[in-house]
C-alpha cells in the first residue's frame, strides 16, 4: 500500500527519466557517439529536475518535466552526425505527451519552452553546425514548422490536462459529498442509539417518579389540613387589621382636612396661617414642617417685597441719572462737533499761513537776488567813480601844463614888451601884440586856475560819491546777508506751520473719535435707560405679585407698601 | 525574485546552454583537419618544451590563462590524449562562426 502511495505522477515521470538515461547511454554506445558529453547532459538534466522536485514541492511536476525533456536532449545529442538524428526528434513529442500524466499545465508549458530554447540556442548560436552552408533560411523555416507542431501539440495536451483536472475535481467533489453522506449516516446512527439509551433512562425515571408522586400525594393531604387551620387564623388577623386600618384612615382624613384648610388659606395669599392643633404622633412631624415652611415662605415673601420696592426706587434713580447722563453726553457731543468745526477752521487758517509763508519765502528769495544785483550795480558805480577820479587827476596834470605854458607865454610876452621897447619906432605895434599875448596868457592862467578849482571840487565830490558808494555797498551786503537769513527762517516757520497743521489734524481725528465714542455712549445710555425701564417694570410686577400675600402684622403687603 | 522563479529561470538557462556545450564537448575527441587544437590547460601541466619534444609547437604569440593553442600532428595529438589532456579541435570553434563548417562537419566521422 505504501509502495502504491509513493507512485505519484511525479515519481513515475522521474523513474521514466531514469530509465531513459540508461537508454540514452546505451544508445550513445551503440551509435558510437561521444559518451561523456551525452551522459553529462542526461545526468545533468536528471539531477537538476530531481533537485528541483525535492527542494520545491510546488515545482515537483516542473522538475520531473525538466528531467524527462533533458533525456530527449541527450538522446538527440547522442545522434550527433548520425543519419537518424532527425528521427530521434520524435522522442520530444512522445515525452511531451507522457507529461500529461503529471496533470500540470505549467509543467507542459515549461517543457515546451525548454524544447524551444534548446533548438533556438542551436539554431541561433551555432547555425553553421546545424544547417548546411547557405541553407540557413530554408532550415529556419523547417524549425518554424517544427515549432508550430510543437505548439499545436502543447495546446492539445494542455486542453487534455485541463479536462482531466476538471473531471478529477468533479470526481473529488463527488467523493467528498459521498464521504459527507456517509459521515451523516454514521452520525444519525449514533444519534439513534443515544436516543434509545435516553428513552430507556426516561422509562426508569418515570417509574421512580410515579412512586415519588404517590408519596407526595399523601404529604399533600396532610398539608391541606394544615393550610385550612392557617386560613382560619389568617381570617381573624385580617379582621383585626381592617379595624386598625379604619381608625388610621379616620386619622389621616382629619389630617388631610386640616392641611387642605391651611393650603386653601395659603392659596388665598394668607401667609400667616399655621396649624396649631396637634396631629397624631406619627403626623406631628408633618404639621411642624408645614408651619416651618410657611414661616420661611412668609419671611421670604416679606424680604422679596421689601427688596422689590427698594429695587424699584433704585432703578428709578438709575434711570433718572442715566437720562441726565445721556443729556450731558449729547451736549458733550454737540460741543465736540463745534470744537471739531473750530479745529477744521484753524487747520484751514494754518494751511493758509503756510501758503503765505511760502509766498514770503519766494519774495525773500527775489529780494535777495535783487540786493545781490544792486550790490553789483553799486560796485560798478564805485569803479566808475574811481575811473572819474583817475581821469580828474589826469586833467589836473593837463591844467598844470596849461598853467606852465601860460606862465611861460606871459614871460615871453614880457620879454617881447622889453624887446619892443628896445626896438624904437617899430616897437609899439609889437608891444601891443606882446601885450595882447600877455593878456591871453593871463586869461589862460585864470581859466586853468578856474578849471583846477573845478577839478578839485569835482574830485572832492567824486571822493564823497565814492565814499557814499562804499557805504552803500556795505549797507547792501548787510541787507543781502539779512535777506539770506530770511529763507532759513521761512523754512523754520513753514516746518513749524506744517507740524501745527499735522498736530491739529491729529487733534481733530482724536476729537472725531471722541465724538464717535460719545455718540456710542449716548446710544448705550439710551439702551441702559430702556433696560432700567424694563427693570423698573419687572420690579413693579414683582411688587404686584408680593402684594397678593398677607404677612404676620395683620395687613396685606399692598397696604404695607402703600 | 522568489525561489520558484529562480528555479524555473535556471531550467531555461540549462536548456539554452546544454545543446551548444554538448555539441562542443562531442567534438573534443575528433581530429582537426588543420591539426590545430585548443588544449585545456587546467589539468596536468604542459610545458612548451614537452609539446616541442613531442613534435608539436605552440601557436600564437602569448599563452592563455586556462588553455593554449597548439599545432599537433596526429601522432602528437594521440600522445597528448594518452597523457590525459583535453583537446578541443580549433575547427569546431571556427565552425561556430561559419568558417570551414562544411569541411569540419565532414571530418566529424574521423577519429
Amino acid at each position: 500500500m505504501t509502495y502504491l502511495k509513493s507512485l505519484t505522477p511525479v515519481n513515475m515521470v522521474l523513474a521514466l527519466a531514469t530509465l531513459l538515461a540508461l537508454a540514452v547511454a546505451m544508445t550513445a554506445l551503440i551509435v558510437g557517439a561521444a559518451l561523456i558529453p551525452v551522459i553529462a547532459v542526461s545526468l545533468g538534466c536528471l539531477g537538476f529536475g530531481w533537485a528541483m522536485a525535492r527542494s520545491q514541492p510546488k515545482l515537483a511536476p516542473i522538475g520531473a518535466a525538466v528531467a524527462l525533456m533533458g533525456q530527449a536532449i541527450a538522446f538527440t545529442t547522442a545522434f550527433q552526425g548520425h543519419p537518424w538524428q532527425l528521427d530521434s526528434h520524435m522522442l520530444f513529442f512522445a515525452l511531451l505527451a507522457c507529461l500529461t500524466g503529471l496533470r500540470s499545465i505549467a509543467a507542459l508549458l515549461v517543457a515546451t519552452v525548454i524544447v524551444a530554447l534548446h533548438h533556438v540556442s542551436l539554431s541561433v548560436l551555432m547555425p553553421s553546425l546545424i544547417y548546411p552552408p547557405g541553407a540557413f533560411m530554408e532550415n529556419l523555416a523547417r524549425t518554424k514548422f517544427h515549432a508550430v507542431i510543437l505548439v499545436v501539440e502543447t495546446i492539445a495536451l494542455a486542453a487534455t490536462v485541463h479536462h482531466l483536472n476538471r473531471v478529477a475535481r468533479e470526481m473529488q467533489a463527488q467523493t467528498k459529498a459521498l464521504e459527507a453522506s456517509l459521515q451523516d449516516a454514521d452520525a444519525a446512527q449514533r444519534q439513534a442509539l443515544a436516543s434509545k439509551e435516553l428513552a430507556e433512562t426516561a422509562q426508569h425515571d418515570a417509574v421512580e417518579a410515579q412512586t415519588a408522586a404517590e408519596a407526595a400525594l399523601e404529604q399533600a393531604r396532610d398539608a391541606q389540613e394544615v393550610r385550612r387551620l392557617a386560613e382560619k387564623e389568617k381570617q381573624m388577623a385580617d379582621d383585626a387589621r381592617r379595624a386598625a386600618d379604619a381608625a388610621k384612615a379616620r386619622e389621616q382624613a382629619d389630617v388631610v382636612d386640616r392641611l387642605r384648610f391651611a393650603l386653601t388659606r395659603l392659596e388665598g395669599g394668607d401667609l400667616t396661617i399655621r396649624i396649631t392643633q396637634a396631629f397624631p404622633a406619627e403626623y406631628e412631624t408633618l404639621r411642624s414642617e408645614f408651619n416651618a415652611a410657611m414661616q420661611t415662605l412668609e419671611d421670604m415673601v416679606s424680604v422679596v417685597a421689601q427688596r422689590s420696592e427698594q429695587m424699584e426706587a433704585e432703578v428709578r434713580e438709575i434711570s433718572s441719572a442715566t437720562n441726565d447722563l445721556a443729556r450731558r453726553t449729547e451736549v458733550q457731543a454737540a460741543n465736540l462737533t463745534q470744537t471739531s468745526d473750530a479745529l477744521n477752521s484753524l487747520t484751514r487758517s494754518v494751511q493758509e499761513n503756510a501758503l503765505s509763508v511760502e509766498e514770503a519765502h519766494r519774495s525773500s528769495l527775489g529780494a535777495q537776488s535783487s540786493a545781490q544785483a544792486s550790490g553789483t550795480v553799486v560796485a560798478k558805480a564805485s569803479e566808475a567813480m574811481q575811473a572819474i577820479k583817475t581821469e580828474a587827476s589826469e586833467i589836473a596834470k593837463i591844467v598844470t601844463l596849461i598853467e606852465s605854458i601860460s606862465f611861460q607865454t606871459n614871460l615871453l610876452a614880457l620879454n617881447a614888451g622889453v624887446e619892443a621897447a628896445r626896438a624904437g619906432e617899430a616897437g609899439p605895434g609889437f608891444a601891443v601884440v606882446a601885450s595882447e599875448v600877455r593878456g591871453l596868457a593871463q586869461r589862460s592862467s585864470d581859466s586853468a586856475t578856474s578849471i583846477r578849482a573845478l577839478i578839485e571840487r569835482s574830485g572832492a565830490e567824486v571822493q564823497n560819491g565814492s565814499d557814499q558808494i562804499i557805504e552803500t555797498v556795505g549797507s547792501l551786503k548787510t541787507v543781502e546777508s539779512t535777506i539770506s537769513e530770511i529763507p532759513a527762517r521761512m523754512n523754520l516757520i513753514t516746518a513749524s506751520t506744517q507740524r501745527q497743521s499735522d498736530q491739529i489734524s491729529s487733534l481733530n481725528g482724536s476729537i472725531a473719535e471722541m465724538g464717535a465714542v460719545t455718540q456710542k455712549n449716548a446710544a448705550m445710555f439710551e439702551e441702559t435707560n430702556a433696560a432700567c425701564t424694563k427693570l423698573a417694570d419687572g420690579a413693579k410686577a414683582l411688587r404686584a405679585l408680593t402684594q397678593h400675600f398677607q404677612v404676620s402684622d395683620g395687613v396685606a403687603l399692598s397696604d404695607k407698601v402703600a | 525574485m522568489t525561489k520558484p522563479v529562480l528555479w524555473i529561470a535556471a531550467a531555461f538557462c540549462l536548456a539554452l546552454s546544454v545543446g551548444p556545450l554538448a555539441l562542443l564537448a562531442s567534438t573534443a575527441s575528433k581530429a582537426d583537419p588543420a591539426d590545430l587544437y585548443l588544449v585545456i590547460d587546467v589539468g596536468p601541466a604542459l610545458p612548451a618544451r614537452q609539446v616541442a619534444a613531442l613534435g608539436g609547437r605552440d601557436v600564437g604569440p602569448t599563452r592563455g590563462a586556462l588553455a593554449r593553442m597548439v599545432h599537433a600532428p596526429p601522432a602528437v595529438r594521440q600522445q597528448l590524449l594518452d597523457a590525459g589532456h583535453f583537446l578541443l579541435p580549433a575547427g569546431a570553434l571556427a565552425a561556430i562562426c561559419g568558417v570551414g563548417a562544411d569541411r569540419f562537419t565532414a571530418s566529424l566521422g574521423k577519429t
